[in-house]
């Protein structure tokens, strides 16, 4: 096949900036397109608390030098027809225009900040500009930090920053992590106690009001009013899809991750929801998929025809508590312990998933119960 | 085959994208930290390992200079 032309990836996150690489190696021209230097994601974005720097990939001169052109922006208008791409700069805010070729669209999820009066003051960690606003805020130790939410980023952060800081951690549910196995959020549960977290479960919140001095006061429906100097939101998410990629939380490919019904446009990272021989169509929000899938997409675009069959695969630390998943949990999902694994099982009876609890040694053991169902 | 991979087991803390990229050059041992089972692999293959270390644990070094 003819060499590709000149490649157009917009999201400079984890899935993104893995396409950007690969290809340049090859010595695809790429364009990268997104504000700010390409930084990774959570989990890592708790070790840039610790750090107090975020977490950027490269710096502007390696890009240049690795043959990336990097359009400092956000992608504000996509225009599918004329195969254009309107760039809103980051440093100056006037819109450009780009016609690209082949393009990848790999922006992620956002996190939202959940509806409550007041969440206007609330900090988000889970990407680089956030991040950058909130460092600042967290230099002097001993500060009254409250993290609404309890899912994997709010507990990650609320076990980060309770090394330094006093920490409220706010979530609806009765656990911390409430989505996954019950063993999770109990064991969750007992770290974030050992690590001196005020776990607020079962709360919900009414509204944040400022108080003079620069703090705030958190009302909930639950438990008394807490004050706070800091508030972290890291409730749900929302889609980052322009309207004509439909605006939706996900975009739907083929098996090589090429956009269905479009000529030419890939996607990968959290947004790309992609047929999987075993678990159906799934887009899975998380570090290892990003990787893998804004890789293979540069494979696909070389010219490779392999599917992607990648298991899923996630990886969690909260305090010392390692939480690692193999495979997909299902809607429905009945769960054994054997020999030291919990083992999540379909409707079917298949094992569907394998959660690993402080267990990093057995990684590979899941993967080949997860890969021989 | 002239380029051996270094994990520093200092920096490794055991999130086994490596396995999954290439169970056949890494695996964990006991400890959860990934160790190399092939002495000399390509510069290719040596470098997608590097790739896919979300901690940076893993490094290259020609064997020239080994």
């Amino acid at each position: 096949m003819s060499a590709p032309g000149r490649v157009t990836i917009v999201g400079n996150g984890v899935a993104g900036y893995a396409c950007a690489r690969r290809l340049a190696e090859s010595g695809v021209p790429v364009t990268l397109v997104g504000p700010g230097l390409p930084c990774d994601r959570p989990p890592l974005s708790k070790r840039a608390l610790i750090r107090r720097a975020a977490p950027y990939m490269a710096t502007a001169a390696e890009l240049t030098r690795a043959g990336i052109e990097h359009l400092d922006g956000w992608a504000v208008d996509l225009d599918l027809a004329r195969r254009r791409l309107g760039v809103r700069s980051t440093a100056r805010g006037e819109l450009h225009e780009h016609d690209f070729e082949e393009l990848v669209w790999a922006t992620g999820l956002r996190l939202r900040r959940p509806p409550i009066p007041g969440i206007g003051v609330a900090h988000q960690n889970a990407d680089p500009a956030g991040l950058e606003e909130l460092l600042p805020r967290l230099e002097r130790p001993g500060r009254r930090v409250a993290v609404i939410g309890a899912g994997l980023i709010g507990t990650e952060t609320a076990a980060t920053l309770s090394a330094t800081h006093r920490v409220t951690l706010f979530e609806r549910d009765e656990l911390p992590l409430g989505r996954l196995h019950r063993a999770v959020g109990q064991a969750a549960r007992d770290v974030l106690a050992a690590l001196g977290v005020h776990f607020a479960g079962g709360c919900g919140l009414e509204r944040i009001v400022p108080i003079p001095g620069g703090s705030h006061l958190i009302e909930t429906s639950t438990h008394s009013r807490i004050a706070a100097d800091v508030v972290i939101a890291a409730a749900g998410v929302a889609s980052t899809l322009p309207e004509a990629l439909g605006s939706g939380p996900t975009l739907d490919t083929d098996e090589r991750l090429a956009v269905a019904g479009l000529d030419g446009v890939w996607a990968c990272g959290d947004t790309a929801a992609f047929p999987h021989p075993r678990f159906g169509r799934i887009a899975i929000p998380h570090w290892d998929n990003a990787r893998a899938g804004g890789a293979h997409v540069a494979q696909a675009i070389l010219g490779s025809r392999e599917p992607f069959v990648r298991d899923p695969y996630w990886f969690s630390d909260i305090g010392p508590l390692r939480v690692q998943q193999v495979g997909f949990e299902p809607a429905v999902c009945e769960w054994s312990l054997r020999d030291g694994l919990h083992i999540g099982h379909a409707e079917d009876g298949r094992a569907a998933c394998v959660l690993l609890l402080n267990s990093p040694a057995r990684l590979n053991d899941a993967r080949r119960l997860v890969a021989a169902a | 085959m002239e380029t051996q991979i270094i994990i520093d087991p200092d920096v490794c803390v055991g999130y086994g994208e490596c396995i999954a990229e290439d169970a056949e050059a890494v695996e964990l041992d006991d400890n959860g930290c990934a160790r190399a089972l092939v002495p000399l692999m390509t510069r290719d293959r040596a470098e997608r390992l590097c790739a896919v270390c979300p901690v940076g644990a893993i490094s290259l070094r020609s064997a020239s200079a080994a």
